[in-house]
C-alpha cells in the first residue's frame, strides 16, 4: 500500500502559509529566537473563538484548517497531533497565578486549555469530527509518533484522510529556561548565516505544520510518504549510517537513489557534528539541504521539514535558501529527511514523487 | 419495512490470488503476466467454455470471478432467469481494450477487439454463460462505492425487481486489476453475511485479519495498594483509598479528600533504587511498569523487540511547581534540575531507560483517556509488526496544578465521591500508575504461564462538543463503546462487566450513563466505577482500570461501586455495590473519557 501526502500546510517564522513561492525570500532575523508569523486567522477561525485561544492553539488549528483546504477535504478521518511541550502559554499562566494568588480565586480557562490534546480537540470541535483523535507528547519524536499512528491507521484500513500535525510554541518563559539550560547561542546573528557561526548553541523556534495522509492516488497529492522510522540512542556514527542504509534498503533504495537529503542541522557545533561526518561519508555524493535556520530548533520541527520536502517534490524546485550542496534545478524525485533531537532521538522520513 | 438481504458468496481476484468467501483458492507467482495468471485460473476451473478464449482481459477477469462466485452451492434453478441480475462497476471502463483497439486501427481495425470496447459486455458475458435475464448495469466510479452498491442492489431486491443479484467491481488496466463479486440473495442459507455497506467494504478490502494481542503481565500502584495483590485485597475488604492530603503542600489540604499513594517519594525512590529528586510521576510509573514486566516473565525477552508506550497528563509538574516558586520571583533563579524533566516524554524516557527498553517508546497525552489510548496504540504496534512486546499504560502523580485546576472547575467532591449516584457531587483526585504487558501471539506461546486474556477491542472517538464538558447524548462515549464492540466482533450481550469511567461528576456520569443506555438498554451487564476506591487518577486511570479489568477476567471478579445509595432518576440501571468473586466473566469493557472530548473504550476477552 502506498501512503500519500495529499496536502500540507505550515505556520512558521517564515511566510509559509501560502505556498505560491516556496521559501524564495526567507525572512531574516537577528535574534536567537524566531517567532512564528501569525496569519490573519479570521480566514479560518471565528474571532469569538480565537480571542481565548493561546498562540499554539491558533497556530495548530490554523495550519490544520489550511491543510484540509489545500487537500479539498472537509472532514478528516482522524486527527493526530504531536507536541513536546503542549500548551505552554496556558500552563505557565495557570502555574504563575496559582503561585501568585496562593491557590485561591483562580480562573479556570488557562487550566482547561493547558491539556496537551487541546489543539487536536479544538480541531475536532470546530469540524464536529467524531473520528479517532490522539496526541503524542514524546520530546523530539512527538511528530514522528503521530505520523506512525497515521500510517498504521491507513494500513489497518481504519481511516482515510488522516490529519497529522506537529505543533510547539516558544514562550518567554520557555525561551528563558531553555537558554539557561544552554540550548541557544549566546550572541545574536543572522539566522540566514546560522551554519557559518562556528559556535555552540542553536536558535529557538516554533511552528505548526500539518499533512493530510491518504492511501488514495490523486492528482491533488503532493508526494508519496514512502517510509518513516525513528531510533533511540544509536551507538555512534557507524550505527547511524547502518540504520540509514538499512532503512533505504527496506524500500529497495540505496543512497544513490536519494536526490536530496534534508538534514536537521541547527548551527550548534556539537549537535551538527554527526551531520557533518555523514556529509563526508554516507551523504558525500548527495545534494543536501537544511531547514532549521528558517524555523529555528524545536522538538516538532521535523513537521516543518516534511511540509518542505512534500512541496519540493511537488514543485520540482529546491529553494536556494535551504540548499547546502547541489543545484536548485535538480528536480528531486526522492528526498530523505534525517533529523535528530539532542542526539537521542533520530528520525528518518522518505518522501517521493507520486 | 425493508427485508434483510444476505451475501451468500463472495469472490476476490487480486494480486495474483483468488479468494472464495475469504479463503485462498489459488495463488500464483507475481512473475507471470496478467493474461497468464487469468489462464492459470481458468485451468483450475475444470470447465470447457470456448467463448473464454475470445474474451478480452477485463471480461476474462469478470467471467472467472463469476464462475468461482457461483461454484459450489448456488442453485440457479431456484430462481426464474428474469429474477437474477448483474450489477457491476469499475474505474476505467473498457479502457484497457479501447487502447488496444485504437492501436489495431492503424493495421485495419480489429472487430474482435471492437466488440469489447464497452464495459457492460462483462455483465453480458456472465448473463450469456448462466442464462440470467434480470436487470443488469455497469457503473463507472473512481473507487468502489460500497454504499452505492448496497443501496442500488438492495432496492432492486426490496422492490422484487430481482430475487438474486451478482454485484461488485471488475477493474483491469494493464497490470493493475481487481475483481470483487458478491452474490446477494434474500434467503438466509447457512452461514451467510448480512448485506450491509460495512460488510461489503470489509470483504472488498480483503485485509489479512489482524493478529491477536495478549496480556502477559500487569502492574499497578494506587491509593488502595502498592501492587496488584494489595489492590485486590482492598477491593475485597471494600476499603477506599481517599483521605486527607498529606504529600502535597497546598492550601486545600484538609478541605478536599484525595486518593494518595501511601508511599512517600523517599520510599518510592528507595524501592526502585532511584534518586528522590525524580518526579513522583516517574517513580509511580517505574514501580508499576517493573511489576508488570516481572509478572510477565517473558522467556528470552532480550532477543525480542520491546516497546514502552506510557501516558501522563502533566509530566514533571510536581517538580516544575517547585522551580516556578523561585523562578517567578527571579527569572535567573530556580533549580534547573527541577524543570529539566518537565516534559511528559521525560517520564517515559527515564522509565524506559531503567527498564532497558529502546526499540520503541512514545508518550500519549489525551487528558483522562491517555493511558487507554496508550494501551491500544501499543497493541497496534504489535499488530503492525513494529515490536513484539509493549509495556503500555500510564502514570500521574497528584500535583497542585491539577488539584487547583479541577478545583477551579468546581467538580471536586468535598466528601468521598459517589459515582453514578443521584446525589453525586463531583470527583476525588487520585494518583498512581497501571501497566499491562502486551505480547504477540508468537510471544504468548513461549510463556511459562498462560496469558491473562486478550485485548479484543478498542476504539477512540471524539465527542466534539466542548473542551471539558461531555455532550448530553454522550456521543463520544457511545461511539467509543460501539466501535470497540465492532472491532472485537462482539455484541452488547457478550459484555459481562463494564468498568465505567464513572468520575462522580454530575456531567460525566450523566453523559456516560446516557451512552450506556443508548447502547445496552434494556439488558445491562453489571457495572461499577473503581474510582470510588482509587479516586480519579487522570492520565493513569485507563492503565489502572485496564489492570482491574484484566483481573476481573482472571479471577471472575466484579468490583463494588462504593457509597452508592440512590439510583440516578434518568436511568433504569444502577451500579454493582457488592464485591463478587467466581463470576463467569468472558468480556470486560473499560471506559476512559477525557477533556477535549477524547473518549476511548477497551474490551478485554478471555482466551
Amino acid at each position: 500500500m502506498k501512503i500519500y501526502i495529499r496536502s500540507a500546510a505550515c505556520i512558521s517564522p517564515q511566510k509559509t502559509l501560502h505556498q505560491d513561492d516556496l521559501l524564495t525570500n526567507p525572512v531574516e532575523y537577528n535574534d536567537t529566537r524566531l517567532k512564528a508569523i501569525e496569519p490573519d486567522y479570521s480566514a479560518y477561525l471565528d474571532p469569538k473563538l480565537t480571542r481565548r485561544m493561546s498562540h499554539v492553539i491558533k497556530m495548530g488549528v490554523g495550519a490544520a484548517m489550511e491543510c484540509l483546504r489545500n487537500g479539498e477535504i472537509t472532514m478528516p478521518g482522524a486527527v493526530i497531533t504531536g507536541t513536546a511541550y503542549g500548551c505552554l502559554e496556558d500552563t505557565v499562566t495557570f502555574l504563575t497565578r496559582m503561585i501568585d494568588m496562593d491557590e485561591e480565586m483562580l480562573p479556570p480557562t488557562a487550566f482547561i486549555q493547558s491539556t496537551h490534546n487541546t489543539v487536536a480537540a479544538q480541531i475536532a470541535l470546530m469540524l464536529k469530527c467524531h473520528s479517532y483523535n490522539n496526541t503524542f507528547v514524546h520530546k523530539g519524536i512527538s511528530f514522528e509518533s503521530a505520523l506512525l499512528d497515521g500510517i498504521m491507521l491507513l494500513n489497518e484500513g481504519e481511516a482515510d484522510n488522516v490529519l497529522v500535525g506537529g505543533t510547539d510554541e516558544m514562550t518567554d518563559v520557555s525561551y528563558t529556561i531553555l537558554k539557561r539550560l544552554g540550548l541557544y547561542k549566546r550572541f545574536r546573528g543572522s539566522n540566514l548565516s546560522l551554519f557559518k557561526t562556528n559556535s555552540t548553541g542553536t536558535i529557538g523556534g516554533e511552528g505548526a505544520a500539518f499533512v493530510l495522509l491518504s492511501d488514495k492516488a490523486s492528482a491533488v497529492n503532493l508526494a508519496e510518504l514512502t517510509g518513516m522510522q525513528n531510533f533511540y540512542k544509536p551507538i555512534g556514527i557507524d550505527d547511524i549510517e547502518a540504520r540509514i542504509i538499512a532503512f533505504l534498503k527496506k524500500y529497495n533504495l540505496s543512497i544513490a537513489d536519494v536526490d536530496l537529503v534534508i538534514t536537521g542541522k541547527n548551527g550548534d557545533l556539537k549537535n551538527d557534528a554527526g551531520y557533518d561526518q555523514l556529509a563526508n561519508t554516507t551523504f558525500n555524493n548527495c545534494a543536501t539541504a537544511n531547514y532549521k535556520h528558517l524555523c529555528g530548533e524545536y522538538p516538532t520541527s521535523s513537521a516543518f521539514a516534511l511540509w518542505m520536502a512534500a512541496n519540493i517534490v511537488k514543485s520540482g524546485k529546491v529553494p536556494a535558501s535551504v540548499l547546502e550542496v547541489g543545484a536548485e534545478n535538480i528536480m528531486p524525485k526522492t528526498i530523505l529527511i534525517y533529523n535528530h533531537y539532542l542526539n537521542l532521538y533520530h528520525s528518518l522520513m522518505l518522501v517521493s514523487t507520486c | 419495512m425493508k427485508q434483510d438481504n444476505y451475501i451468500t458468496s463472495s469472490c476476490i481476484i487480486s494480486n495474483h490470488t483468488v479468494y472464495k468467501n475469504g479463503a485462498v483458492l489459488l495463488s500464483e507467482q507475481a512473475a507471470i503476466d496478467v493474461p497468464g495468471f487469468l489462464n492459470a485460473v481458468y485451468k483450475t476451473l475444470d470447465t470447457n467454455y470456448a467463448r473464454y478464449y475470445k474474451m478480452d482481459n477485463l471480461n476474462k477477469l469478470g467471467w472467472l470471478a463469476s464462475e468461482i462466485l457461483l461454484s459450489g452451492g448456488f442453485d440457479k434453478t431456484k430462481y426464474k432467469p428474469e429474477d437474477i441480475g448483474v450489477i457491476l462497476s469499475n474505474r476505467n471502463s473498457s479502457l484497457d481494450t479501447d487502447q488496444r483497439y485504437l492501436k489495431s486501427v492503424a493495421d485495419g481495425a480489429s472487430p474482435s477487439l471492437f466488440v469489447y470496447t464497452l464495459p457492460n459486455i462483462v455483465t453480458g458475458e456472465i448473463c450469456i454463460r448462466n442464462h440470467f435475464k434480470g436487470e443488469d448495469a455497469f457503473f463507472i466510479a473512481e473507487d468502489f462505492d460500497a454504499g452505492f452498491i448496497t443501496n442500488y442492489v438492495g432496492k432492486l431486491l426490496d422492490d422484487d425487481v430481482l430475487q438474486a443479484c451478482i454485484c461488485g467491481w471488475v477493474e483491469l488496466l494493464g497490470k493493475e486489476y481487481k475483481a470483487a463479486l458478491f452474490l446477494i440473495e434474500k434467503v438466509k442459507t447457512g452461514d451467510v453475511t448480512l448485506f450491509t455497506k460495512e460488510k461489503v467494504t470489509k470483504i472488498f478490502e480483503n485485509k489479512k485479519p489482524l493478529q491477536d494481542v495478549f496480556i502477559a503481565g500487569i502492574g499497578v500502584i494506587t491509593a488502595i495498594g502498592n501492587n496488584v495483590a494489595e489492590c485486590l485485597s482492598s477491593f475485597e475488604k471494600g476499603e477506599a483509598g481517599m483521605a486527607n492530603i498529606t504529600h502535597l503542600d497546598t492550601v486545600h489540604a484538609g478541605k478536599v479528600p484525595v486518593a494518595e499513594v501511601k508511599m512517600t517519594n523517599v520510599e518510592l525512590a528507595d524501592i526502585n533504587g532511584m534518586e528522590v529528586a525524580m518526579s513522583r510521576t516517574t517513580l509511580l510509573s517505574l514501580t508499576a511498569a517493573k511489576e508488570a514486566l516481572k509478572d510477565a516473565a517473558i522467556p528470552g525477552i532480550e532477543t525480542l523487540r520491546i516497546g514502552f508506550v506510557s501516558a501522563n497528563t502533566v509530566g514533571g509538574m510536581d517538580k516544575s511547581e517547585d522551580f516556578f516558586i523561585d523562578f517567578i520571583a527571579n527569572n535567573s533563579k530556580g533549580k534547573l534540575k527541577n524543570v529539566f524533566d518537565h516534559e511528559c516524554g521525560s517520564m517515559t524516557e527515564v522509565v524506559a531507560n531503567q527498564l532497558g527498553i529502546k526499540d520503541y517508546m512514545t508518550t500519549i497525552s489525551t487528558a483522562c483517556s491517555s493511558s487507554a489510548n496508550a494501551i491500544f496504540y501499543g497493541a497496534r504496534l504489535i499488530r503492525n509488526d513494529v515490536v513484539d512486546i509493549v509495556v503500555a499504560g500510564g502514570a500521574d502523580a497528584l500535583t497542585k496544578f491539577t488539584l487547583n485546576g479541577f478545583n477551579t472547575l468546581m467538580i471536586l467532591d468535598k466528601e468521598f465521591c459517589k459515582p453514578f449516584d443521584e446525589n453525586r457531587r463531583g470527583l476525588n483526585l487520585g494518583e498512581g500508575a497501571g501497566y499491562v504487558v502486551l505480547v504477540s501471539e508468537k510471544v504468548m506461546k513461549t510463556l511459562n504461564q498462560s496469558a491473562y486474556c486478550k485485548l479484543s477491542g478498542y476504539n477512540n472517538s471524539n465527542d466534539a462538543f466542548h473542551q471539558t464538558a461531555s455532550s448530553p447524548e454522550g456521543t463520544g462515549s457511545y461511539l467509543a463503546m460501539k466501535g470497540a464492540l465492532e472491532k472485537a466482533g462482539l455484541t452488547t450481550s457478550d459484555i459481562d462487566y463494564i468498568n465505567l469511567h464513572g468520575t462522580g461528576t454530575p456531567n460525566n456520569d450523566n453523559a456516560e450513563g446516557t451512552a450506556v443506555k443508548r447502547l445496552f438498554d434494556p439488558h445491562y451487564p453489571p457495572m461499577s466505577s473503581t474510582k470510588s476506591f482509587t479516586g480519579h487518577t487522570l492520565g493513569a486511570s485507563g492503565g489502572i482500570e485496564a489492570v482491574f479489568s484484566v483481573l476481573a477476567i482472571k479471577h471472575g471478579l466484579i468490583y463494588p461501586n462504593l457509597r452508592f445509595e440512590t439510583k440516578m432518576h434518568e436511568f433504569s440501571f444502577e451500579p454493582e455495590t457488592r464485591f463478587k468473586k467466581g463470576q463467569a466473566i468472558s468480556h470486560v469493557m473499560s471506559n476512559s473519557f477525557g477533556f477535549g472530548g477524547n473518549c476511548s473504550s477497551l474490551i478485554f476477552s478471555k482466551i
